[in-house]
């Protein structure tokens, strides 16, 4: 672990803490109050500590695990109502939330947080959990002698089980830790240092009179998100009226107006990027702790874990990475520590002992999916529905009335716990609550799915509200639509003087046959009731994929992509389910984004689904003949039949010859306010010339070695999807090697390759 | 004394406390919403805002204006965004006592009266004071268009 990744993992904990033990005091406040919902605050109090005691575990502060520890201890009696609501334990609870506060405030200046005396607290804790409803005043003048916690009374919903030895070892004044940190015998006299370091030290080492460096606090500020949006939304205003200016000087052409003006253009561009990137973070701002929880709870439990992570710089919204830091922690906790078993166990049950954990991040349907995978032992649903039972969640007649995915959703209810025993860790039945509770609050959902012996997999699906995402705009009955991206497969136009091409019916619904399977069609403007007549026969039809279902919508045109800003609904219009939000497109004017998958809903588009996908996996025999399945976008250089594959395709283009410039040696083109450098796939190939130069060219923009580029073909011919067999004669450059696609003979683009003999620089 | 922000529609004169009015602005190009509501009008695009413009005439169920008949914009925040209410014409800023207004009489219509909050009796005539609240809960009065069964291919 390098130092600054340790440090940044301090600073979070000293800012998170902080945070947290403000609120924690303000419940505590509250709870005094008795306002009557004692059990609420009682309830957040608790995540907070927990929340402390977790962080501060996973980092080795176990001083500040010990204190938080005890506090929640005395939480989770308070909870349950094992022990009454009183003065003195209060009071207790808010001189834990002090000490805790001061050890992190040292945590902030690099001093040790066991220079805070804390075993009195420790006492203290221990003894108002004893004291019972009748006796409300047990307290600092009365030091509990005993030091064994076994003889609490009650543990709520864990009384049945055995504490682990942690726990008396924690709250216990008798057992404060023999062996000490350097730091603090380097504060204190080494001898007694030794004997009981919290009471020996003089005076309390504040964070003032230690190093001078800035507090964790003073370096970064925390801007309300509500502050950002005001400022995204005034540069967002700014810019159409830099286009508008624009396009005013441009019309009167003077000079002197026109300097002004492209500074004015430069820096409101480079601001509204600026307030962007302001509010997106990478997945990976929360990744980053992972690695190092997963090594140090695999380390304590004695497991082996192997953690991967696939999809990192997605990037999500910082309302959104604030939102699921907490659940995300939680749930990789809990793979962990009752997902994964041990070695032997792995071993025993034919696994390779070392287990999965795997984190991916992805866009889809327009939202942004979260999953944590173990191939741990898996979620018994017997079991699940038989504690569920047992703690009062369920009726025996309700939990035989549910399926198996309704009866693993139990894990999110509040109280819920299936773990033998209560570690350190997880297990205390907060947890799946919060992760739900906290997604659900930004509008995701949370999915669990598990089968015994394979293991869980949690998916957590956060909407695209308030992100930046490109969008397709389509023109539907006047009408224009942005469609998010992350749900386009493809375009198709029809052409009515082609079978392929056109609409088919099947009943009263439309299909388009494409390549060889059926798609079946929504008509956007019958969907959505702006016209009753069928579309026009040159339409097109936007292949779309979402909530599990491949669909074309048609549309009456297509207008452009757009980055658009999506802005959540009126609560009125949310209810209608067909529209994901709303943006506000370059020309001033809202327009709205359809929720392709509410869409599909509300026009039952699940269920010619099946029969499509009938259709593909039948009479296809499958035979391992070398061939794979591969997506072609077929184009022609000259007279050669070129194949693209086809998810290395961002876009296809079509321009006027004389838009290409020079740069160097290269041509360039300005494409999307960039310079995009252009290779011809003609000279790829060997000197290939097309025999009249075209007024148009295509251009199929890609990413070669990280760099977008385009790369000009003669004409567009089809995408094809099939099984083909990649055949090498030579050692062709450029080329990945032949095979028939549609009949014909084509050649396979190889894009390393291309990048090699462009010459491009490899780039991260 | 309160602040009223008065307006006019179908010739009848109305109020709103002028704590929840942000601003008032003349009718912009809209946005319609296909299903919605025939109440919501559409979407408008207020510095980088989207506004929910809502047809108080069709709110209140009177007839609606002539389509070349101009409105303005009442912008209020509500919890869930900003709407913007679409009026035929705006009054004067009324300054008036509230404890001198009276409930609605029970004569007024049933649409009128769920969303009215007070009645002021001004030497010109009656001023009908709008809950702004009120005028937003309408969920129930939007038309439910269902899509005749689920198609099968088969």
């Amino acid at each position: 672990m390098n130092d600054d990744m340790q440090r940044q993992l301090i600073q979070d904990l000293v800012i998170e803490s902080l945070e947290g033990l403000d609120s924690f005091d303000a419940e505590m406040l509250a709870l005094e109050g008795s306002d009557g919902k004692a059990q609420d605050h009682l309830k957040l109090a608790f995540r907070m500590m927990h929340t402390v005691k977790g962080s501060s575990g996973c980092l080795g502060f176990e001083t500040i695990e010990k204190v938080a520890h005890s506090g929640e201890n005395l939480l989770s009696l308070l909870r349950d109502e094992v022990i009454p609501v009183s003065q003195p334990v209060i009071s207790g609870l808010l001189r834990c939330s002090d000490a805790l506060r001061d050890m992190v405030h040292c945590l902030e200046v690099g001093a040790a947080p066991e220079t805070i005396p804390h075993s009195d607290l420790l006492q203290l804790l221990d003894s108002l959990q004893r004291a019972d409803a009748n006796d409300p005043v047990a307290g600092p003048t009365s030091p509990a002698t005993s030091a064994s916690s076994q003889a609490q009374p009650g543990w709520g919903l864990f009384e049945e089980e055995p504490l682990p030895s942690a726990i008396p070892a924690a709250v216990s004044s008798e057992s404060i830790p023999e062996e000490l940190p350097v730091a603090v015998q380097n504060l204190s006299s080494a001898d007694n240092a030794n004997e009981n370091p919290g009471e020996e030290i003089p005076g309390k080492l504040g964070p003032n009179n230690a190093t001078g460096a800035p507090r964790a606090s003073e370096s970064a500020i925390r801007v309300e998100v509500a502050q950002i949006d005001r400022l995204m939304n005034l540069v967002g205003e700014l810019v159409l009226a830099r286009n508008r200016i624009l396009q005013l000087t441009g019309a009167m052409s003077d000079p002197a107006l026109n300097g002004p003006v492209q500074r004015v253009n430069l820096i409101t561009t480079e601001l509204q990027a600026s307030v962007m990137k302001t509010r997106m973070q990478t997945v990976q701002t929360v990744w980053s702790k992972f690695p190092r929880l997963v090594r140090d709870l695999s380390h304590d439990l004695g497991k082996k874990v192997v953690l991967t992570m696939e999809g990192q710089d997605t990037e999500l919204d910082r309302t959104v990475i604030e939102a699921i830091r907490d659940p995300l922690t939680h749930i990789v906790r809990n793979s962990i520590d009752h997902g994964l078993e041990l070695p032997a166990a792995r071993l025993a049950s034919n696994k390779n002992e070392t287990g999965q954990l795997r984190l991916t991040a992805f866009h889809e349907g327009g939202q942004v999916v979260l999953e944590i995978a173990d191939d741990g032992r898996g979620i018994d649903p017997a079991r699940v529905s038989k504690k569920a039972i047992e703690r009062g969640l369920i009726s025996a007649d309700d939990a035989a009335r549910l399926s198996e995915r309704e009866i693993l959703n139990l894990i999110f209810q509040a109280g819920f716990s299936t773990a033998e025993k209560v570690t350190n860790l997880s297990g205390r039945g907060v947890g799946m609550d919060v992760v739900r509770s906290n997604v659900e609050k930004i509008g995701g959902t949370v999915e669990i799915n598990s089968s015994v012996g394979e293991g869980t997999t949690i998916q957590i699906r956060i909407p695209l509200t308030l992100a930046i995402i490109p969008a397709l705009l389509v023109g539907c009955g006047g009408n224009r639509f942005a469609i998010p991206q992350a749900s386009l497969l493809e375009l198709v136009r029809l052409d009515p003087s082609n079978s392929t091409r056109s609409i088919e019916w099947v009943d009263a619904a439309p299909v388009l046959r494409l390549r060889g399977k059926l798609l079946a069609l929504l008509d956007l403007g019958q969907a959505l009731g702006l016209r009753s007549q069928p579309p026009a026969e040159d339409a097109f039809v936007v292949v779309v994929e979402a909530g599990g279902r491949k669909f074309g919508v048609l549309v009456d045109s297509v207008l452009d992509t757009e980055e658009i800003v999506v802005k959540p609904l009126h609560r009125l219009l949310k209810s209608l389910g067909v529209y994901a939000g709303a943006t506000i497109l370059g020309d001033g004017q809202v327009a709205l984004i359809l929720d392709i998958a509410g869409l599909a809903k509300r026009n039952g588009m699940s269920a010619t689904r099946k029969l499509v996908e009938a259709e593909s996996t039948q009479g296809q025999t499958v035979v391992d003949d070398g061939a794979k399945s591969l997506r072609l976008l077929m184009t022609r250089v000259a007279q050669n039949r070129v194949a693209f594959p086809l998810e290395e395709v961002t876009r296809i283009e079509e321009i006027p010859a004389n838009s290409v410039e020079r740069s160097g040696p290269r041509e360039v083109l300005q494409y999307r306010g960039r310079i995009m450098p252009l290779v011809r796939i003609g000279d790829c190939l060997g000197e290939l010339r097309s025999t009249h130069p075209p007024d148009l060219i295509h251009v199929v923009v890609c990413q070669l070695r990280g760099t977008q580029a385009g790369l000009i073909i003669d004409q567009i011919e089809d995408i094809f999807e099939e099984r083909v067999k990649i055949e090498r004669f030579g050692n062709e450059r450029c080329v990945a090697g032949s095979l028939v696609a549609g009949g014909k003979i084509a050649d396979l683009l190889d894009l390393e390759r291309i990048a090699e003999f462009a010459g491009f620089e490899r780039r991260p | 004394m309160t602040q009223y922000c008065t307006f006019y529609l179908a010739n009848k004169h109305y109020a709103l406390p002028m704590m929840d009015v942000q601003e008032v602005m003349l009718q912009q190009e809209l946005t319609p919403v296909p299903l919605g509501s025939s109440v919501v009008r559409g979407l408008m695009n207020l510095r980088g805002n989207i506004v929910l413009s809502i047809d108080m005439r069709r709110r209140l169920r009177l007839p609606d204006s002539s389509p070349d008949q101009e409105s303005v914009q009442i912008i209020t925040q509500g919890p869930s965004g900003l709407v913007g209410w679409m009026v035929d014409q705006m009054g004067e800023v009324a300054e008036l006592d509230p404890a001198c207004s009276e409930m609605p009489p029970g004569t007024v219509s049933a649409a009128s009266r769920e969303v009215l909050q007070s009645v002021f009796q001004l030497e010109t005539g009656l001023l009908l004071v709008l809950d702004a609240q009120k005028v937003l809960e309408m969920d129930h009065d939007r038309p439910e268009i269902t899509q005749e069964g689920v198609r099968e291919l088969a």
